[in-house]
């Protein structure tokens, strides 16, 4: 019996959040939700999680700090970090993909192609 | 004192000389420069001589205080020489003229006559002249010998070789060589320093040790009855020395190469005119006194020229050394100078155009260097001749006097050359012939012949001038008369017509466009110009001036090919400066292929140096137009340069701001479409969610307009009647509600009514934002207070809340502060409504600031609006 992903969604916006989580749980996701930077880090602690849907720009800590820790710890590195921002600039996506993210996805986006992606990083 | 003693002190003196001149031509340049004006100012008081420093105590012992105009003359004439020689010094330095016959020859047409006839007036003037000097040390010599014993060789001999030597060093390449003229200006400098030393102290110590002070010999002489000596004794004579030694002062060959040669820069003439009349009083300051007091004291029948010396002689052998080395110093400095300017003249009217004449001269037989030494050798044989062959009785000042009215002559061509353009070369000859061959028959011919001047009586047309009055007054006349009235009827040349103009405008002309003009013309090829500048030039000055003038104009010599005409303008005055104006042109012209007499036209030159110099005007103030404006516009790109970066990230932070809830309203509306099975109960929260964020979405879109219309001045007032309590009153209650939920209460303080003149809509705004920033960071309580004071109320916005972050502060009112680069949401960001309270303050011409920020409470923000007057 194959056990459900989890995935840990990050992001301020509480209207944001609400539809990440409808969706990711209808797709089968076992779900995490925090609303800051260090809130992500408090629920990495706490749990094990497969991927890290990630906000950039959030009070306390910002995306790039959050990916950057879990990059660099030795446990949680090799879970997958996939941005998910407003920001749209190149230079903000090749920053927050040379922070050593999976995927970087722009906001707004379609569910069909966010959840397709997200489907995809953790069947691989 | 012993003849060896004398021999010694000569003999260092000179070896001194010698020394001084070698550290101004090399180690002592630095610092000449420097110094240049005064040395400058010493150079030009040559002008007293021998016959200043002991002849101006014997006329003073025998004809009174007629002396004085000797220099009275000069000093009245000072403030015209300053102006006068501004001209001639920039005229000499512009055609390279080097005498005083250069400058007058240049002027009238190049005339090589009348170079020949001033160079032979002057030199029959001022040999006799030259020729006193050497008296005057022989003389001086003796005095000292006192007849003990005969010296063991002719001392004024050996002086004579001794200053021949000298002056074939540092006089004759004194016209080209900047480094041999140093040397010669720092010597005469020296000599100038040591005979005012010698005069000044010297006579102070005779007159108030071996006498008791100057009221003594006053008070004595009165007594004795010499008052006489006093006063001037003819008026007539007075009168005419002091209008003489004021021309002599410009004509003379000495003052000529001290003050217009040696002239390194302009502004040193500024120190002459007042150092020159305070070194002339020096010399002659116990003149008097030591005139009178020889009179009372010396034995009859010594020579009054030399009452100094008989006094120093009985003070002190020191001292009668010092003064013997003082008129040493005065007469070598004399013969010196004059040497050198007459064998200029000679050299450049005589002999160089004799050896350019002869077929068989090459450039070994013949440089201006050895023409020059030539000149020099005939000079001194000339003076030394004069010396001991014609044996003077006279005193020294009647000869001085007899070379100054000579020298006068040149004075009327002298100064039309400046100041007359219609005075043309025919009139000038024609005027100082007459003057000349007056002054001749007067004085010339007698003194030459060694008979006494005073004696004819020829011309004594004014009984009760003095002869020497008449004569001069005369000469001078019908020479000025002859010149003017000859000029008048002649019909000049158009180089005489040119160069009446640019002597006479000479102030007016760009020395740059002088310099590159045309002033001659004529093709010559390159390959016949440099020869004949090798033949007459050192070979390298050739090249430090001609070949220098190719590398600045760019030009690329082909032998065979013509020479730009400025060039040969250029080398022709190069030549000038080594032969004098006449014989370079004929040197230059015999060279000309084929010849296009002078068709350039000074006209050209005053147009184009009036052209240059409004051009200039013009382009100086377009660059000072220009750079202001590229400030101007610096600081205007740098200001667009922030604003584009503002600008830039203003709509980053909006487009940002638009997004989340575009995404927001986009994911519920995508989720809720592609499933259909969503629970009745998740749609209509997504439903609502929706519309909050459309709401989210309008604000912030009109308050992006807002910010907008503020900042591009857009935004206009309706201005009305406003009480801001009521104002207050009319949002309270959604505000309460607000507070309720976060448990704050909020406190309001102040007067019934806050009236002022107000958009009300807008002030709602600032009143909205600053309550709900309060209640959002207020732990418990939020106030409001109105404050009042003389015209201005002040609303305060208290919350208890933890405080701005210290490095938030200076961001408080900016929009979108926290997005500058950051991706931490700051608590305190509240995107624009800071922003827009401070733009409707403003527009109110009020003030918002954070006024308290504590982290114990009490954050303070405060508006400042006027008060609503009654008017």
């Amino acid at each position: 019996m194959k056990t459900a992903k989890r995935i840990l969604i990050v992001d301020d916006e509480p209207n944001i959040v609400m539809s990440l989580e409808y969706l990711m749980r209808s797709k089968g996701l076992d779900v995490g939700i925090a609303r800051s930077g260090t809130e992500a880090l408090d629920q990495m602690e706490l749990e094990a999680y497969d991927l890290v849907l990630l906000d950039i720009t959030m009070p306390d800590l910002d995306g790039y700090h959050v990916c950057q820790t879990i990059k660099n710890h030795r446990v949680w590195k090799d879970t997958h970090v996939v941005f998910l921002s407003a920001k749209s600039k190149q230079s903000d996506i090749e920053k927050g993909m040379s922070l050593g993210a999976t995927d970087y996805i722009v906001k707004p986006f379609s569910t069909k192609d966010l959840s397709r992606r997200i489907l995809e990083i953790l069947n691989a | 004192m012993s003849a060896y003693m004398i021999i010694l002190i000569t003999g260092m003196y000179l070896a001194v000389l010698f020394f001084i001149a070698q550290w101004g031509k090399n180690s002592g340049r630095a610092f000449l420069e420097k110094h240049s004006a005064i040395f400058y100012a010493m150079g030009i008081c040559v002008y007293a001589t021998a016959w200043t420093f002991y002849g101006s105590i014997g006329r003073a012992a025998t004809h009174g205080l007629d002396f004085l105009a000797i220099y009275l003359g000069p000093i009245l004439f000072l403030p015209v020489w300053w102006t006068v020689m501004r001209k001639i010094i920039r005229i000499s330095k512009a055609q390279h003229l080097n005498s005083l016959a250069d400058f007058i020859t240049a002027r009238y047409g190049k005339s090589w006559s009348l170079a020949l006839l001033t160079t032979v007036l002057v030199v029959m003037a001022i040999t006799p002249y030259l020729a006193l000097q050497i008296k005057a040390i022989s003389s001086s010599a003796n005095v000292l010998l006192n007849d003990a014993t005969a010296a063991p060789i002719d001392i004024d001999l050996a002086s004579t070789i001794l200053l021949f030597v000298f002056a074939l060093f540092y006089g004759s390449r004194f016209a080209f060589d900047p480094k041999q003229r140093n040397g010669l200006i720092a010597t005469i400098a020296f000599e100038s320093i040591v005979k005012v030393v010698a005069a000044f102290i010297g006579g102070a110590i005779i007159v108030y040790t071996y006498f008791d002070g100057p009221s003594a010999i006053y008070l004595e002489s009165t007594a004795e009855g010499l008052s006489k000596l006093l006063s001037v004794q003819s008026s007539s004579d007075w009168m005419l020395m002091l209008i003489i030694s004021g021309f002599a002062f410009f004509l003379l060959p000495r003052q000529f190469q001290m003050a217009v040669v040696s002239n390194k820069h302009e502004k040193d003439l500024r120190t002459a005119v007042w150092l020159v009349p305070l070194f002339l009083l020096l010399m002659n300051w116990w003149v008097v006194p030591i005139a009178l007091g020889g009179n009372l004291r010396l034995p009859v029948g010594l020579n009054p020229d030399y009452y100094f010396l008989d006094l120093a002689l009985r003070s002190s052998p020191a001292m009668a050394g010092l003064v013997f080395l003082g008129g040493f110093a005065a007469a070598t400095s004399m013969i010196i100078v004059s040497s050198s300017a007459l064998a200029s003249m000679i050299s450049s009217s005589m002999i160089m155009p004799f050896f350019l004449n002869n077929r068989w001269a090459t450039k070994e037989s013949v440089t201006p260097v050895i023409s020059q030494r030539i000149g020099l050798f005939v000079v001194f044989a000339l003076a030394f001749s004069y010396h001991s062959l014609i044996v003077q009785k006279e005193s020294l000042v009647s000869i001085g006097m007899i070379s100054f009215i000579g020298i006068a002559q040149l004075a009327p061509g002298f100064l039309a050359a400046l100041y007359w353009r219609h005075a043309t070369s025919k009139g000038v000859f024609a005027g100082l012939s007459v003057g000349f061959i007056l002054w001749l028959t007067a004085f010339g011919v007698p003194q030459w012949l060694g008979s006494r001047s005073d004696e004819l009586i020829l011309f004594n047309i004014f009984e009760q001038w003095s002869p020497l009055a008449n004569i001069s007054f005369i000469s001078l006349g019908l020479n000025a008369l002859v010149m003017g009235g000859i000029s008048l009827l002649d019909a000049p040349s158009r180089l005489e017509k040119n160069q009446a103009e640019i002597f006479y405008n000479i102030l007016n002309i760009e020395p740059a466009v002088y310099d590159n003009s045309t002033i001659t013309s004529g093709k010559i090829t390159f390959e016949r110009l440099e020869k004949l500048m090798f033949r007459y030039l050192p070979d390298e000055l050739v090249s430090e001036t001609l070949f220098k003038r190719y590398t600045i104009n760019r030009i690329k010599p082909k032998p065979f090919e013509p020479v730009p005409a400025h060039l040969v303008s250029y080398a022709e005055r190069l030549l000038t400066q080594m032969m004098g104006p006449a014989t370079a042109r004929i040197a230059l012209h015999k060279e000309f292929e084929s010849e296009t007499i002078d068709q350039f036209d000074i006209q050209d030159i005053l147009k184009e140096t009036r052209e240059t110099k409004q051009l200039n005007t013009a382009l100086k103030e377009k660059t000072d137009r220009l750079a202001k404006l590229t400030g101007e516009l610096t600081r205007a790109n740098d200001q667009l340069h922030s604003m584009g970066k503002l600008k830039d990230d203003f709509l980053y932070t909006v487009t940002h701001e638009l997004r989340s809830p575009l995404t927001a309203i986009r994911a519920q509306i995508e989720l809720m479409r592609d499933d259909e099975d969503m629970p009745k109960q998740i749609r209509e929260q997504f439903l609502d969610a929706t519309i909050g964020e459309c709401v989210r979405l309008t604000a912030l879109i009109s308050n992006v307009l807002d910010i907008e219309k503020f900042e591009s001045g857009n935004q206009q007032l309706s201005l009305s009647k406003v009480d801001l309590r009521s104002t207050l009153g009319t949002i309270l209650d959604t505000q309460l509600l607000v507070a309720e939920q976060e448990g704050v209460s909020i406190e309001i303080d102040g007067p019934e009514n806050v009236w002022t003149l107000a958009d009300e809509k807008r002030m709602t705004q600032v009143i909205i934002n600053l309550l709900s920033n309060a209640i959002k960071y207020a732990e418990t309580s939020v106030k409001v207070c109105f404050k009042e004071s003389a015209k201005n109320w002040h609303v305060h916005v208290v919350d208890d809340g933890p405080g701005v972050p210290k490095d938030a502060v200076p961001h408080l009112f900016k929009k979108f502060y926290q997005s500058n680069d950051q991706t931490v949401k700051k608590r305190v960001g509240t995107g624009l409504g800071l922003a827009i309270s401070e733009n409707i303050i403003k527009a109110h011409k009020g003030s918002i600031n954070l006024t308290k920020n504590t982290p114990e409470g009490n954050t303070t923000f405060t508006f400042t609006i006027s008060k609503y007057e009654n008017s």
